[in-house]
C-alpha cells in the first residue's frame, strides 16, 4: 500500500493549528457554562465552518462567490421540509440537502465558470435572490406557511438537544471536518491546481489542467459543507423562512469573514469568523442603545479599516510582520559582527 | 510529430493564416518566422488549442488535435509557452514548476525532485525558492520553458522566447533550447529574433499574409527572393525611382 502522506505536504507548525483547533472546538464547549456565550461559540464555529467552505471556492480557487445563500438556504430548508412533513431524521436530511446543493451548484457552474472575476459574482449572486424569489412565489402554487418551526423533541435522531453545549460541540465537529478538508486540499495536488487556476486560467491550462473539472470540484465541496451549515443552523434556531435562510447576509457574511481573516487560506476564514461575529455583538452591546444601526456603521467602517490596512487579512499581516522581525533581527545581529 | 494540413484561419472577413501546410519531424528545431502580422501567432494558436481552425487539421503523433483543449493536448505531450509571461503570482519558482510536473505524477516528494531538476536543466536552480514576482523578464521566460518542459512534452512550443531579452540572455535561451532538442525534444519555433533562428534551427519556414512563402534549411530560406522581399520589399525598379524622383 502506498503511503498516503505522500500525497500530502505536511508541515510542522500545522500539528500546531490542528492541535489548537481541536483544543477549541472540543474543549470550549465544556468549559463555558454560561448560556449566552454558548450561543456565540455555536453561530462562530458554524459560519467559521461556512467560511471555510466558502473558501475552498472563493479564496483556494479564486471564483468568488456571492451566491452562497442559495447552498445554505437549500440545506435549512432540504432538511426542515423532510423532518417537518415526512418524519425524515434531520441527519439524512443534512446529506440530502448537501447533494441536492451540489446539483444547483451544477445548474449554476454551467452558465457561471464561463465567466471571470466580477461578472462570475454578479451570476452567482443573481442565482442566490433568484431561488429565494422562487420560494416565495411559489407559495402562490404550493400550500406551505411562510416560515417553518420545528417542533422542540429533543433526541440525537432529530438533531435537537437539551443542552447548548450539545450544539456547541456538533458545530465544533462541523468546523472540523471543513477545516480539515479544506487542509488537505491546501496541501495536495488539488490544491496548488487551485491556485494555479486563481493566478493564471491560462497558464494553468497550459500546464495541463483540467480547469473545469477542478473549479467543480471545488464548487462542489463548497456547495456540499454550506448547505450542511444551513441545515445545522436551522436545527439549531429551530425556525426558518425564505427571507431569513436565503437572506443575502450569508452571502456576504462568508466572503467577509475570509476576507478579514486571509482569504485563501486555510486558518483565515476560522480567524475571521471569531473576529467578526464577536466584535458584532460588542459593539451592539456598546452603541445599541444610542441609535438603531449604529453598531452596523461602527462594524462597517472597522471591517473597512482593516481590509486597506491589512489587503491579505490579519494572516496576511501576520505574515509579514513576522517576516519583518525575522529580516530586522537578521540585519541587527549582522551590524554587531 | 506535427503535422499541419491545409488550415485555415479566418476571422471575420481576416484571413490569418491561408491554407498553410506545414510537418515537424521528431527530433526537430523548426523556426517559424515572418513579418509583424504574418500569421505566426493565429498559426501557433490553432496548434496550441487556444482556437480552432477554421478550415484544415492539425495532427499530432497521428491523432487530430485542432479542436481540443489545450490541457488536452498537453496530456498528449504538446507543451507550449507564452510570449508575455503567465506567472503564477502567489508561488515561488519551484511550485510552478511542480504544477508542471503533477501532470504525470500525484506524489509529492517524487514531483519536487522532478521540479528542481527542471530548474536546474533550465538554470533557474538558485532561484527555486524565489517568488514568481521578483524574476525578472528573462528568467520568466526561463520560467515558461520550465512549467512546459515540466510536463515532459515530447514536443514544445515556443512563442517568441527571445522577445524582450538582452544579448547575453538570448545566448543562454539559445543553449537551452539545443539542450531541449538534444534531450529529445520536438521543438517548434517562433520568433522574431532572425540570427538567433540562423543559429539553432533545423529547420525553417516563413510566413506572410497567412501564406507559407518558403521552407527549407535556413541558409537556403534566407537567400530565397520571395523571402528578401517580404521582409525588405521588393527592390525598386529604375522606372520606380524615377518616377519617384520626378515627383519630388
Amino acid at each position: 500500500m502506498t503511503r498516503l502522506t505522500q500525497y500530502f505536504d505536511m508541515r510542522p507548525r500545522d500539528a500546531l493549528g490542528a492541535l489548537i483547533l481541536v483544543l477549541l472546538t472540543m474543549g470550549l464547549p465544556l468549559v463555558i457554562a454560561n448560556d449566552y456565550h454558548v450561543n456565540v461559540l455555536v453561530l462562530v464555529f458554524l459560519y467559521a465552518g461556512m467560511a471555510s467552505a466558502w473558501n475552498i471556492l472563493g479564496g483556494m480557487a479564486g471564483q468568488f462567490s456571492l451566491g452562497h445563500t442559495a447552498f445554505f438556504g437549500t440545506g435549512a430548508y432540504t432538511s426542515t421540509l423532510l423532518y417537518n412533513f415526512a418524519g425524515v431524521s434531520p441527519w439524512i436530511g443534512m446529506v440530502a440537502g448537501g447533494l441536492l446543493s451540489m446539483v444547483f451548484a451544477v445548474i449554476i457552474a454551467y452558465p457561471a465558470f464561463r465567466m471571470r472575476g466580477v461578472f462570475f459574482a454578479m451570476a452567482t449572486l443573481a442565482f442566490g435572490e433568484a431561488i429565494r424569489i422562487l420560494l416565495i412565489y411559489s407559495r402562490k402554487h404550493v400550500d406551505m406557511p411562510y416560515g417553518l418551526s420545528i417542533n422542540w423533541e429533543p433526541a440525537f435522531g432529530n438533531m435537537i438537544f437539551e443542552e447548548r453545549s450539545s450544539y456547541a460541540l456538533l458545530a465544533g465537529v462541523f468546523l472540523l471536518i471543513v477545516t480539515l478538508t479544506a487542509y488537505g486540499l491546501s496541501r495536495s495536488h488539488a490544491g496548488i491546481y487551485l491556485r494555479a487556476i486563481r493566478d493564471s486560467e491560462e497558464a494553468a491550462v497550459a500546464a495541463g489542467i483540467p480547469m473545469r473539472r477542478y473549479k467543480m470540484i471545488a464548487l462542489l465541496i463548497s456547495a456540499f459543507f454550506t448547505s450542511a451549515g444551513g441545515t445545522l443552523l436551522a436545527q439549531y434556531v429551530l425556525y426558518i423562512e425564505p427571507t431569513t435562510v436565503f437572506s443575502m447576509a450569508y452571502s456576504v457574511d462568508l466572503p467577509l469573514m475570509a476576507l478579514l481573516g486571509g482569504i485563501g487560506t486555510v486558518a483565515g476564514p476560522i480567524l475571521g469568523a471569531f473576529i467578526a461575529l464577536p466584535l458584532r455583538d460588542v459593539l451592539l452591546d456598546l452603541f445599541g442603545s444610542g441609535a438603531a444601526g449604529l453598531h452596523l456603521v461602527v462594524y462597517g467602517v472597522l471591517l473597512m479599516v482593516i481590509v486597506i490596512v491589512l489587503p491579505s487579512g490579519l494572516i496576511g499581516g501576520a505574515r509579514s510582520l513576522l517576516s519583518w522581525l525575522t529580516r530586522r533581527t537578521a540585519a541587527r545581529k549582522s551590524e554587531d559582527t | 510529430m506535427l503535422d499541419i494540413r491545409n488550415v485555415t484561419k479566418r476571422f471575420g472577413g481576416l484571413t490569418a493564416v491561408d491554407d498553410v501546410t506545414l510537418s515537424v519531424e521528431k527530433g526537430q528545431i523548426l523556426g517559424l518566422i515572418g513579418p509583424n502580422g504574418a500569421g505566426k501567432t493565429t498559426l501557433f494558436n490553432v496548434i496550441a488549442g487556444t482556437f480552432p481552425a477554421t478550415e484544415g487539421e492539425v495532427q499530432f503523433k497521428g491523432e487530430r488535435i485542432d479542436g481540443k483543449r489545450a490541457d488536452e493536448t498537453c496530456v498528449m505531450g504538446l507543451a507550449r509557452t507564452f510570449q508575455i509571461p503567465h506567472v503564477f503570482t502567489s508561488m515561488t519558482v519551484g511550485e510552478t514548476i511542480m504544477i508542471g510536473a503533477f501532470l504525470r505524477q500525484r506524489s509529492i516528494p517524487l514531483v519536487r525532485k522532478k521540479a528542481e531538476g527542471v530548474a536546474l536543466a533550465v538554470g533557474l536552480a538558485d532561484r527555486f525558492d524565489t517568488p514568481t514576482a521578483s524574476l525578472t523578464t528573462a528568467e520568466r521566460k526561463r520560467l515558461e520553458v520550465a512549467r512546459a518542459l515540466a510536463t515532459e512534452p515530447d514536443m514544445i512550443l515556443l512563442d517568441e522566447v527571445m522577445a524582450g531579452l538582452n544579448p547575453t540572455e538570448v545566448n543562454r535561451m539559445l543553449e537551452l533550447v539545443s539542450d531541449l532538442r538534444d534531450g529529445g525534444v520536438t521543438v517548434l519555433f517562433v520568433e522574431h529574433n532572425l540570427s538567433a533562428v540562423m543559429k539553432i534551427c533545423d529547420r525553417i519556414a516563413v510566413l506572410d499574409h497567412g501564406a507559407k512563402i518558403a521552407d527549407g534549411l535556413p541558409r537556403e530560406v534566407m537567400d530565397m527572393p520571395a523571402v528578401v522581399e517580404a521582409y525588405l520589399g521588393a527592390p525598386a525598379t529604375p522606372a520606380d525611382g524615377g518616377s519617384a524622383d520626378a515627383a519630388s
